[in-house]
């Protein structure tokens, strides 16, 4: 699969603050892309950026193989965007609101006509279509929203947080249209703070973390990355002769010492669990805390950053 | 195009919103009735304003036959002779008069006694009453100052002939003490009667002759009170859409709407003109609003040049949309909005004689109610619905409002952040 998107050295700042510090990737064609980080990670700032909202202090970002700094009227034809916020006008309907983002698209008539009835299709609301939008309920003005951005078919869709404040119920309709319009082709770029949306949703994940890319991979490999688990042991000085003894555990993949914390990564942690508070008991050294880390992108993420994703 | 679909969308989402329907047609319909009903009275025309003075002949004698016709020739007063009771006109009598003053209807009246004209033929001194209002003492004073220079006027060949009837008095009993002969050579009564004829010419040619030469002030007339209120109103109103220009852009902004707008194909200038033409139109259509309403309900003149008022709508809704994209570039709030928004607009409104007419306002005030559009655009409406003057005369107030609607919008451009 060829790249759809090339972002290198990709640099943002307000003021004195770094948004977004020197991020490089790819999506490839076809794919869904996660972008998974806490709120002001930079997941939006990059967006802006790639949906050609926001001028980038640095670096080259391509779509389609066009600049998009240099060829913004054609990545503007390429790309749509659903952004986090509910970006429609609540007195009109439905079909009002769609009717016109297709126009300023350039889309007239019966195909204007068409694709709105296709877009309210596939987010489950042409029955709705007539209805003024502050009637609906929060689930269903995501789905227009979502809809709105489809109207002019992009290779790309750029989904801002596209769940936020969603019942369970129209999340799980959103992930199937996500899954579906990826299916029949168009690429995606998904920003969530939800993990468990990554880890469902996405072909590959870049977990960003104050403006920078920290890992990224599938799903399946940074979950790899904590093997069988993270044993997170808290200690009031670092004893190095029983993190040596640690080391040397079978079940034990590496021991890192850091911030008044040992981190184990296991190849199994109920294995692991047991030698190593041996050890500690052993060489009459207190545990002050300890905390397991099931393998997931959560658990990624804290692994990674010491931080959870919903800080 | 695509501000088109952006004016369509616009429009739509205004004439859904009733708040801005009735602040924008109702709220300025509802001003205009109340201010006109209290004001209305402040507001009468030129015919009303003459001093109005009645003048009771009691002599009924050619000399103060000529006292009143001099009075009923000044121009700006208005003598009345005569009083109308139980449908028939008869003579005014002192009492009539008396009556006049002493219910406030009138501030001041010239009586001319009985004998008047048989005293002067005397040589003795003649009266004449003017009955004064002591507490309208101003206007009381005027009309004593009429009476006065009628008197003099009428009575100056009375005057000149006394003169020199005391003059040949004494010429006379020097000329008896002549001979007959020479005393034949004399004839006192045609030397008097060329005296008398001298002195008037004389007064007729005095050294300083004081002419008066009417010079037409352009603009003489005022407006009558819906002359005012409905162009004052509707121009303070049309101000109004400053608010709904401002929060629809901030809105847009707080949706997110605006950055679907941003990214879509579509230019910035597109963008600016899409927020701009449906206010525009609204202010248009706002303003044809209430000039129909106030000409075929309230009785309004439209002038003679409806073409005229057009432009001048045209001109003025343009520089209250500019100001309020103006608004929007600067405001970063709906806060901010509604203060900026309330202090920007009820002072342009005060200071340009939406709220009280500019011909009551003194002259720095006059000249200071310049510096808003509102001002050029309630004298050029009123220039075509008072003065009956046409589109040329306008032209100077159009470029003017149009200049206001660029500098506006070179502001909002300038300060306008897209990102």
């Amino acid at each position: 699969m060829s790249n759809i998107v090339q972002v290198n050295d990709l640099s943002k700042t307000y003021g004195d603050q770094t948004a977004v510090n020197r991020i490089s990737f790819a999506i490839r064609e076809g794919e869904i892309f996660g972008l998974l980080g806490p709120n002001g990670a930079g997941k939006t700032t990059t967006i802006s950026i790639l949906s050609t909202l926001l001028a980038p202090n640095a670096g080259e970002i391509k779509i389609a193989g066009y600049d998009v700094r240099r060829e913004t009227a054609r990545v503007k034809e390429i790309v749509g965007i659903v952004p986090q916020e509910l970006a429609l006008y609540p007195t009109l309907s439905a079909r009002d609101n769609l009717e016109f983002f297709g126009q300023i698209y350039g889309l007239r008539g019966r195909a204007l006509k068409a694709r709105i009835e296709e877009a309210l299709e596939i987010v489950g609301l042409r029955a709705r279509g007539d209805d003024v939008i502050e009637t609906f309920s929060g689930g269903m003005k995501r789905r227009i929203n979502l809809a709105a951005g489809l109207l002019h078919k992009p290779k790309i869709l750029f989904l801002d947080e596209p769940t936020v404040g969603v019942d369970p119920q129209s999340r799980n309709f959103i992930f199937e249209n996500v899954q579906r319009l990826n299916q029949d082709g168009m690429t995606i770029l998904y920003t969530t703070h939800y993990m468990e949306e990554a880890e469902r949703l996405c072909h590959r994940v870049a977990i960003i973390d104050q403006g920078k890319i920290v890992a990224l991979d599938t799903p399946h490999a940074l979950i790899a990355m904590l093997g069988g688990g993270v044993i997170h042991i808290g200690l009031r000085e670092s004893p190095n002769n029983v993190i040596e003894q640690v080391r040397t555990f079978g079940a034990v993949k590496t021991a890192q010492w850091a911030d008044g914390k040992l981190a184990v990564q296991t190849h199994n942690v109920n294995a692991a669990l047991v030698g190593v508070i041996n050890a500690f008991n052993a060489a009459n050294v207190p545990i002050n805390s300890l905390e397991i880390l099931e393998p997931n992108l959560e658990s990624v993420f804290l692994h990674l950053t010491g931080k959870h994703l919903r800080d | 195009m695509n501000f088109l679909y952006m004016t369509i969308k616009d429009l739509k989402i205004l004439l859904r919103d009733r708040g801005a329907m009735v602040n924008l047609f109702l709220t300025p319909l509802m001003f205009i009735v109340v201010l006109s009903l209290a004001l209305g009275p402040t507001f009468r025309g030129p015919s009303d304003s003459a001093i109005r003075i009645p003048v009771v002949d009691e002599d009924q004698s050619a000399q103060s036959q000529q006292i009143v016709d001099a009075l009923k020739a000044i121009k700006g007063v208005t003598t009345e002779t005569q009083i109308t009771d139980a449908n028939a006109a008869r003579a005014l009598t002192r009492v009539d008069a008396e009556d006049l003053l002493r219910n406030g209807r009138r501030v001041g009246a010239v009586i001319i006694p009985r004998g008047f004209g048989e005293m002067l033929a005397r040589g003795e001194t003649a009266r004449v009453i003017v009955l004064q209002d002591p507490a309208q003492a101003n206007m009381a004073n005027v009309v004593m100052g009429v009476a006065t220079g009628v008197i003099a006027q009428v009575l100056g060949d009375e005057a000149a002939r006394r003169g020199a009837d005391a003059f040949f008095k004494s010429l006379e009993s020097v000329l008896k003490q002549l001979p007959p002969q020479a005393q034949s050579q004399f004839d006192l009564k045609k030397i008097q009667d060329e005296s008398v004829q001298a002195t008037r010419h004389a007064a007729e040619n005095s050294l300083v002759k004081i002419e008066t030469a009417s010079v037409a002030a352009r603009r003489v007339e005022t407006p009558g009170v819906y002359e005012q209120n409905v162009p004052g109103m509707s121009v303070m109103f049309l101000f109004f859409i400053v608010n709904y220009v401002a929060s629809s852009i901030l809105t847009e902004k707080r949706a997110g709407t605006f950055r679907r707008l941003m990214v879509a194909p579509i230019s910035k200038p597109a963008i600016l003109a899409g927020k701009l033409i449906p206010n525009f139109l609204m202010g248009v259509i706002q303003l044809t609003v209430m000039f129909t309403i106030g000409h075929f309900v309230f009785g309004m003149k439209l002038g003679n040049d409806l073409f005229a008022l057009a432009l001048i709508s045209a001109a003025v809704a343009l520089a209250a949309t500019g100001l309020g994209i103006l608004v929007a570039a600067v405001a970063r709030s709906e806060e901010q909005i509604g203060g900026l928004t309330t202090l920007v607009i009820l002072t342009l409104c005060a200071l340009g004689g939406t709220m009280v007419p500019l011909f009551v306002m003194p002259d720095f005030m006059q000249t200071l109610a310049r510096i808003t559009p509102h001002a050029w655009a309630l004298l050029a409406y009123q220039d075509v619905i008072v003065r009956g003057l046409g589109t040329l005369q306008v032209l100077p107030n159009v470029t003017v409002l149009l200049g206001f609607a660029g500098i506006f919008f070179a502001l909002a451009l300038w300060k306008f952040r897209f990102e």
